[in-house]
C-alpha cells in the first residue's frame, strides 16, 4: 500500500433495523488507488454499510471522513456529489435508452442539451475506459448482455467523476469470461488511483484484485489485512462465526422413503443436469451463492420456470412442467425468495393468505366455508406461531418474520408431499428465525420432503441433513450433513477448485 | 462496431402500413391525390396530429392522460370568446399558456399525491367539462367576425396556418424530446421508472414537463379547432381520445411507455387520416370512420400482443435473466 | 415482538384497515346533512326513492363493473356501446315479433360474447383501457352501421312491463339495482370465485404462484361487466319502447365515477359491490341536490368531477398512509 493516510475512512459505525443490529461499531478504510474487498457471510452488514456510503441510510452513529474532512449525506444526491458512487446488484439503467443516454441519465452537472449525436461523442471516452470500444453508444441497452450493462454502469460512474467505486458482488450473475472484462476493469480504475470497495462472495476474486481484505461478521469488521500474506482457509475462518447454538432444532426420526426424484434436469442458470432425491422427513439443502443455480432448480421443479429438459416426479407421479398450479395438484408447494412480490397478498387479510392456496379445501360447490376457513388458519396459526388476535388483519401489517411464516405457512394448509423453499429466513430477525427452523423440522417429521436453497452456510448446516453445493450453475456435491463442515462447504460455494 | 439495430424492426412495418393505406386509396380514387384533397388530409392531420402528440407524451411518460377532450373544449371556448378582443396569435399564445399551467398543476398533484393518472385525469375529465359548460353558458360561444377563421385555414398549396402551426409543434416536441435531458427523463420514467429514480432523475420534473406538454398540446388543438371553425361548442371533443390515442398506438408509441417518437405518432396520425378520408370521399358516414378507426386499434392491439409482446417478454427475461453468452444451458443429451 | 405492542399494532391497523369504508359511509352522511340543512325536499321518502331510481341503471353497469376493477384490470370504456347495442338488439328482436324471454335470452347472448373478447383479450396481455376504447368504437360503429343510425322501436307493448311496472310501489329497475348489488356482494364475499378475483387484483403473480387462475378470472370479470351494461339496456329498451345509439352517453365514465366514489382500489385487490352502488346513489344524490338548488347542467358536472378527485385523492393517501410504517 503506497498511501499513508486512508482516503475514505469509516470510525465506529452503527445501524440498526428494529430489532437488529445489522453494524456494530464497524471500522473501514481504502486508499488512494487501492482495491479494498469486502468479505461476509449473508447478513454480516457489508450491504448496509454499502447503502449507508452511498447515502441511503443514515447510521445511527458513528464517523465518515473523506479525503480527510468529515462527511454526512442527507441523500443519495450528497453522496455522489462527494464523488462515491454505487455499481449496483440491481441496476439502475433504463432498458429501452440508449447507452449514451444512461451514461448520462440523473447526471444534475451536464447541461441541458443532449443532442444524440454530441451524447454519443461525449460517452465514447467513458465506454472505452471500460474497454466497451465496439458498442455503438446508441444503441438501446436492452440489447446488451447483463456484463455489458454493468459496465456502462460503471461508465456512467466515470462520467460522474467518480473518486470512491463500490462494486456491489459485480461477478455474482457473470460468466467467466465476461468476469474477466469486469476485473481488467476494476484494475484500470486501480491505475487511475481511484478508490474501489470490492464487495464478494467469490473468495478467488479477492485474491486475484484485491490489495486488502476486511471481513465483516454479525455487524462488526476485522481490522484490514492485506491479502498478500493470506491463505484462503484463513480467511474463511474470518468469515465464520461461532455456531448458532440452540438455533437449530435437532431431528429426531429418521427420513423415510423417497418421494421427489428430479433426474436431469436442466433450466436456465444451470449449466450440468441436475439430480437429486429427496426422501419424506428429510430436509435437503442447496447451498449456493446468487446465480449459482440453486434457487433456478427450485423454481424449474416448481413450475415458475420453464425447465430444458430432464423430469421431475413427485411418489412415482411425473410433475408437469407447464405452470405452478400443476405443480401445486401434485402435492408441491414453493415459496420463492422474494416474498412481497409473488408470495404474499399484502393488502389482504391473514386469513386469505393462509388459504389461498388451499381453496379447495375450504369450499364446497363454489361456496367458501368461513368456519373451514377459520379452523385451517388457526390450526397453521398454531402450528407457525403467528399471533390468533391478528389473522384479521392485513399480512402488510406484519413484521418480516411473521410475513415469512405466512409465505412458508400457507402451503401446509392441504396435505403436502414437498415444499421448496428459496431463502428461508431473508429479512427476519434472529428470534423469528429459530421459529421457522423449528417449524420446518416439524414438518419435515410429518413427513414432508423440504428442500431448502440458501446462500446462508449456517443455515445450511444447522437445519440440513443433506448439502447439495452449487456453483455457477453446477452441483458440486451432495454429502450426508456428517460428512462435511462449514470450511469445506464455504470453499465448495465460493472456490470448489481448490475445495476439490 | 458490433452491428445492433438501432431502429425497432416494427417501425419498418408501421411505414409499410402507411404506404399501402395511401397507395390504396389513391389507386381507388383518383380525387385521393389532388392538392385540394391533400390539404384536406393535412387539415385533418392538424386536428388528429396535435391531439395524438398529446395523449402520446404521457404514454411515453408511462401515464395516460384521460383529460385531453375536456382540456380542448374549454381552451376551444375561452379562445373564441377572446379572439375578438385581444387577436389571433395573442389568443393561442394564451391557450398555450393556460394548458400549461392547468397540465403542470395536473402532473404535480399526480406526483405528490402518488395517485395514478388513468383515475385522476378522469376526475378532470369530467370536472373540466363541466367547466366548459359553465363559462360557455350551455351554448355554443359563436365569432361573429369570420376573418379570423378564414385566416386560420386559409389554404397556401397544401398547407394552412393550422396545419403549419401544427408541423411547427411536431418539430418542437421532437426536438424537445430528443434534444433535451428534459426529454430523455420523460422516456426515462417510462421505460424504467425505478432504474430512471435510482440513477438519480427526480421524477416530479419528468412527471410535469410530460402532462404540462399534454395539457398545452391538448390546448392549442382545442383553441385552432374552434377558431377554424368559428364556434366552440360544450361538449365538443367529447370523443378525442379514441383517435387520438389510435394514431399515437399505430405510430408506436408502446403502452408500456418509454417507447415511441413524435415521428411515429406523425406516421400514426397521417395512416388513420389517409383511411378516414379514404372512407369519407368513397361516402361512407361519420360512424363508418368510427368503425374503421376501432378495427385499426383492435389492429393495432393485435398486433402488439402477437408480435410486439412475445419479443418484449423474451427480452425482458433476457434482462433479468440471462447471466451472459457463456452460461447458457448446454443441452444434454436425454439419458 | 412483544404481545402489548402487538395488541396495540392491531387495534391501530383495524382502524386504519376500517378508514375506506368509513370515509364512503361519512361522504354520504355528509351529502344527507347538508341537504337536510339547506333544502327540506331533498331528505324526504319520495326523493330518496327517486334519487335511488335515478342511480339504479349505472349502479347495475357500475356494480357489475366493480369486479373488473377488484380484479386489478381497471374499468371497461365499452359499457355504454355494449348497452346502447342491448337496447337497439333486444327492440329489433321484440320487432320481429320474438317471445320477451327469446329476445332478452339473445341479448345476454351477444353481450356475454362481447365481453369475453374483451376479457380473452385483456387476460393475454392487452391494456384493458384499450382493448375496451377499441371494442367499444367498434360496437358503435356497427350498431349504427346495422341501424343506418336511426332509432329502433319495439313495435309492441309485450315488454313495457319489464320497464315499467312497479311492484310493492318500487320500479323493477330499482329492485333489479338492490338484487344485484347483494347477489355481487354475497359472490364477492362468500364465493371461491370472489376470493379468486380479489386475491388475482391483489397480486396477480401471487396467485398464479398459488394456483389460481388469473386468465380465467379475467375473462369471466368482463363477461359478467358485459351482461350487466346489457341488462340496463333491456331495461331502458323495455321502458322507452325503443332502443337508440346514443341512449347510454356518459354511462362509462358515470359508473366509473361511481366505483372510485365507493373507495375501490385502482389496483385491485380492494373494493366492494355495496359500497359501489353507494357510490353511484351518492352521485345521484349530489345531482339530485344541485338540481333542487338550481344549480346549472355545468356546475353539476363539476361538482361531479371535484367529487371525483377530492374521493379518489382521499382514499390514495389514506391507502399510501397504510402500507407505510
Amino acid at each position: 500500500m503506497n498511501s499513508s493516510e486512508p482516503y475514505l475512512r469509516v470510525d465506529a459505525l452503527s445501524k440498526a433495523f428494529g430489532s437488529i443490529q445489522a453494524l456494530d461499531r464497524a471500522d473501514f478504510e481504502v486508499g488512494h488507488g487501492e482495491v479494498m474487498a469486502l468479505v461476509g457471510e449473508n447478513g454480516a452488514g457489508k450491504s448496509t454499510l454499502v447503502k449507508i456510503l452511498a447515502g441511503m441510510y443514515p447510521p445511527d452513529s458513528g464517523r465518515i471522513r473523506l479525503g480527510g474532512s468529515d462527511v454526512q449525506f442527507g441523500g443519495s444526491t450528497q453522496s455522489e456529489h462527494a464523488g462515491i458512487a454505487v455499481v449496483q446488484q440491481e441496476l439502475s439503467l433504463v432498458p429501452s435508452l440508449s447507452i449514451a443516454d444512461n451514461v448520462f441519465l440523473g447526471d444534475t452537472r451536464r447541461g441541458w442539451r443532449t443532442r444524440p449525436g454530441a451524447l454519443a461523442r461525449a460517452a465514447a471516452p467513458y465506454l472505452e475506459q471500460v474497454g466497451l470500444t465496439e458498442l455503438d453508444p446508441r444503441v438501446p441497452v436492452e440489447h446488451l448482455s447483463v456484463a455489458e450493462r454493468q459496465l456502462i454502469e460503471v461508465a456512467r460512474l466515470l462520467a460522474r467523476d467518480a473518486r470512491v467505486v463500490i462494486f456491489d458482488e459485480p461477478t455474482a450473475a457473470l460468466a467467466d469470461r465476461e468476469i474477466q472484462r469486469v476485473k481488467t476493469v476494476v484494475r484500470s480504475l486501480r491505475e487511475q488511483r481511484r478508490s474501489i470497495i470490492y464487495v464478494t462472495h467469490r473468495l478467488d476474486e479477492v485474491f486475484d484484485l484485491a490489495d486488502r481484505v476486511t471481513v465483516f461478521r454479525d455487524g462488526r469488521s476485522s481490522a484490514p489485512t492485506a491479502t498478500g500474506g493470506l491463505t484462503l482457509d484463513q480467511l474463511i475462518s474470518m468469515m465464520l462465526g461461532g455456531t448458532l447454538e440452540g438455533l437449530f432444532p435437532e431431528r429426531a426420526t429418521a427420513p423415510g422413503t423417497t418421494v421427489l426424484h428430479i433426474q436431469n434436469l436442466m433450466t436456465d442458470n444451470v449449466t450440468e443436469p441436475v439430480n437429486l432425491e429427496v426422501r419424506r422427513g428429510e430436509i435437503v439443502g442447496l447451498a449456493g451463492q446468487l446465480g449459482s443455480g440453486a434457487s433456478d432448480v427450485l423454481r424449474a421443479v416448481a413450475g415458475h420456470q420453464p425447465r430444458v429438459s430432464g423430469t421431475v416426479a413427485v411418489s412415482g407421479r411425473t410433475v408437469p412442467p407447464t405452470s405452478p398450479s400443476a405443480a401445486i395438484r401434485c402435492g408441491i408447494g414453493y415459496s420463492s425468495s422474494d416474498r412481497k412480490r409473488d408470495g404474499l397478498f399484502l393488502q389482504r387479510s391473514v386469513v386469505e393468505n393462509l388459504t389461498s392456496p388451499s381453496l379447495d379445501h375450504v369450499t364446497t360447490a363454489g361456496w367458501l366455508r368461513p368456519r373451514a376457513e377459520r379452523s385451517m388458519s388457526d390450526r397453521i396459526a398454531e402450528t407457525f406461531t403467528i399471533d390468533r388476535l391478528r389473522l384479521g388483519s392485513v399480512a402488510g401489517a406484519l413484521s418480516g418474520g411473521n410475513q415469512q411464516k405466512i409465505a412458508v405457512g400457507k402451503w401446509t394448509g392441504h396435505p403436502l408431499e414437498v415444499l421448496l423453499i428459496d431463502e428461508p429466513t431473508r429479512g427476519v430477525d434472529v428470534g423469528a428465525r429459530a421459529e421457522i427452523y423449528r417449524h420446518l423440522r416439524n414438518i419435515a417429521e410429518q413427513g414432508t420432503a423440504i428442500v431448502i436453497a440458501t446462500s446462508d452456510s449456517q443455515e445450511i448446516l444447522g437445519l440440513a441433513d443433506t448439502v447439495v453445493a452449487y456453483f455457477k450453475g453446477a452441483q458440486v456435491s451432495v454429502r450426508r450433513r456428517t460428512d462435511t463442515d462449514s470450511l469445506l462447504l464455504t470453499r465448495e460455494i465460493t472456490h470448489p477448485q481448490e475445495a476439490a | 462496431m458490433r452491428s445492433i439495430q438501432r431502429v425497432d424492426p416494427t417501425a419498418w412495418a408501421r411505414l409499410g402500413l402507411f404506404v399501402a393505406v395511401f397507395l390504396v386509396f389513391s389507386w381507388r380514387d383518383d380525387r385521393f391525390f389532388t392538392t385540394n384533397n391533400v390539404f384536406t388530409i393535412f387539415e385533418g392531420f392538424a386536428f388528429l396530429g396535435l391531439a395524438a402528440l398529446a395523449v402520446g407524451v404521457t404514454i411515453i411518460a408511462g401515464e395516460l392522460d384521460l383529460s385531453v377532450g375536456s382540456a380542448a373544449a374549454v381552451a376551444g371556448i375561452i379562445s373564441v370568446s377572446v379572439v375578438e378582443k385581444i387577436g389571433l396569435i395573442p389568443t393561442v399564445l394564451l391557450a398555450t399558456l393556460i394548458g400549461i399551467a392547468y397540465g403542470s398543476f395536473q402532473g404535480y398533484l399526480i406526483y405528490r399525491l402518488r395517485i395514478q393518472s388513468l383515475v385522476f385525469t378522469l376526475g378532470t375529465l369530467i370536472g373540466l367539462r363541466g367547466l366548459a359548460f359553465i363559462i360557455s353558458g350551455e351554448n355554443t360561444v359563436v365569432m361573429r367576425d369570420l376573418e379570423i377563421a378564414r385566416t386560420v385555414r386559409r389554404q397556401l398549396w397544401i398547407f394552412s396556418p393550422f396545419s403549419l402551426v401544427t408541423l411547427a409543434c411536431f418539430v418542437g416536441v421532437a426536438l424537445f424530446l430528443i434534444n433535451t435531458r428534459f426529454g430523455r427523463e420523460i422516456y426515462a420514467i417510462g421505460g424504467g421508472r425505478q432504474e430512471a429514480t435510482a440513477a438519480g432523475v427526480p421524477l416530479v420534473r419528468p412527471l410535469v414537463m410530460a402532462f404540462a406538454l399534454s395539457g398545452a398540446l391538448a390546448a392549442v388543438t382545442g383553441a385552432l379547432t374552434s377558431i377554424k371553425s368559428g364556434s366552440a361548442g360544450p361538449a365538443a371533443f367529447e370523443t378525442l381520445l379514441l383517435p387520438a390515442a389510435t394514431a399515437a398506438l399505430i405510430g408506436g408509441v408502446s403502452l408500456l411507455g418509454g417507447r415511441g417518437s413524435v415521428f411515429g405518432i406523425a406516421i400514426g396520425a397521417l395512416t388513420l387520416r389517409f383511411i378516414n378520408s379514404g372512407l369519407s370521399l368513397g361516402g361512407a358516414p361519420f360512424y363508418i370512420l368510427t368503425l374503421a378507426t376501432g378495427i385499426v386499434l383492435i389492429v393495432a392491439v393485435v398486433l402488439e400482443l402477437l408480435i410486439g409482446r412475445p419479443e418484449l417478454r423474451a427480452r425482458w427475461r433476457r434482462w433479468r435473466r440471462e447471466p451472459g453468452l457463456g452460461l447458457r444451458p448446454r443441452h444434454q443429451p436425454a439419458g | 415482538m412483544g404481545s402489548a405492542s402487538t395488541s396495540i399494532d392491531s387495534a391501530a391497523w383495524s382502524w386504519r384497515q376500517a378508514s375506506v369504508p368509513l370515509a364512503v359511509v361519512g361522504a354520504v352522511a355528509g351529502l344527507a346533512l347538508v341537504g337536510w340543512l339547506t333544502t327540506p325536499e331533498f331528505v324526504t321518502y319520495r326523493n330518496v326513492q327517486s334519487i335511488v331510481r335515478s342511480a339504479a341503471l349505472i349502479g347495475i353497469i357500475a356494480v357489475t363493473m366493480t369486479g373488473i376493477t377488484m380484479a386489478g384490470s381497471f374499468f371497461s370504456l365499452s359499457v355504454s356501446q355494449t348497452a346502447a347495442m342491448a337496447a337497439i338488439g333486444f327492440a329489433a328482436f321484440m320487432s320481429w315479433g320474438w317471445p320477451v324471454w327469446l329476445s332478452v335470452l339473445v341479448t345476454f347472448g351477444i353481450a356475454a360474447a362481447v365481453g369475453a373478447v374483451q376479457g380473452g383479450a385483456v387476460a393475454l396481455g392487452g391494456n384493458p383501457i384499450v382493448v375496451t376504447l377499441a371494442v367499444g368504437a367498434v360496437l358503435f360503429g356497427t350498431g349504427a352501421w346495422l341501424t343506418d343510425n336511426k332509432t329502433v322501436r319495439t313495435g309492441t307493448d309485450a315488454a313495457d312491463w319489464i320497464g315499467t311496472s312497479r311492484p310493492l310501489g318500487i320500479p323493477t329497475q330499482t329492485w333489479t339495482f338492490i338484487l344485484i348489488t347483494a347477489l355481487a356482494a354475497t359472490v364477492l364475499a362468500r364465493t371461491r370465485f370472489g376470493r379468486e378475483l380479489t386475491l388475482v387484483g391483489a397480486n396477480r403473480l401471487a396467485a398464479a404462484a398459488s394456483g389460481l387462475r388469473p386468465g380465467k378470472i379475467t375473462l369471466y370479470v368482463f363477461t359478467v361487466s358485459s351482461l350487466g351494461a346489457a341488462l340496463a339496456g333491456i331495461f331502458t329498451a323495455a321502458q322507452f319502447g325503443q332502443g337508440r345509439l346514443d341512449q347510454f352517453d356518459g354511462a362509462d365514465i358515470d359508473s366509473i365515477a361511481a366505483i372510485l366514489v365507493g373507495g375501490a382500489a385502482i389496483q385491485g385487490g380492494e373494493g366492494s359491490a355495496p359500497r359501489t352502488a353507494v357510490g353511484a346513489v351518492f352521485i345521484a344524490g349530489l345531482q339530485n341536490l344541485m338540481v333542487l338548488r338550481g344549480f346549472s347542467f355545468g356546475v353539476r358536472i363539476l361538482f361531479v368531477g371535484l367529487a371525483i378527485l377530492v374521493s379518489v385523492s382521499a382514499f390514495t393517501v389514506l391507502r399510501n398512509r397504510r402500507q407505510m410504517t
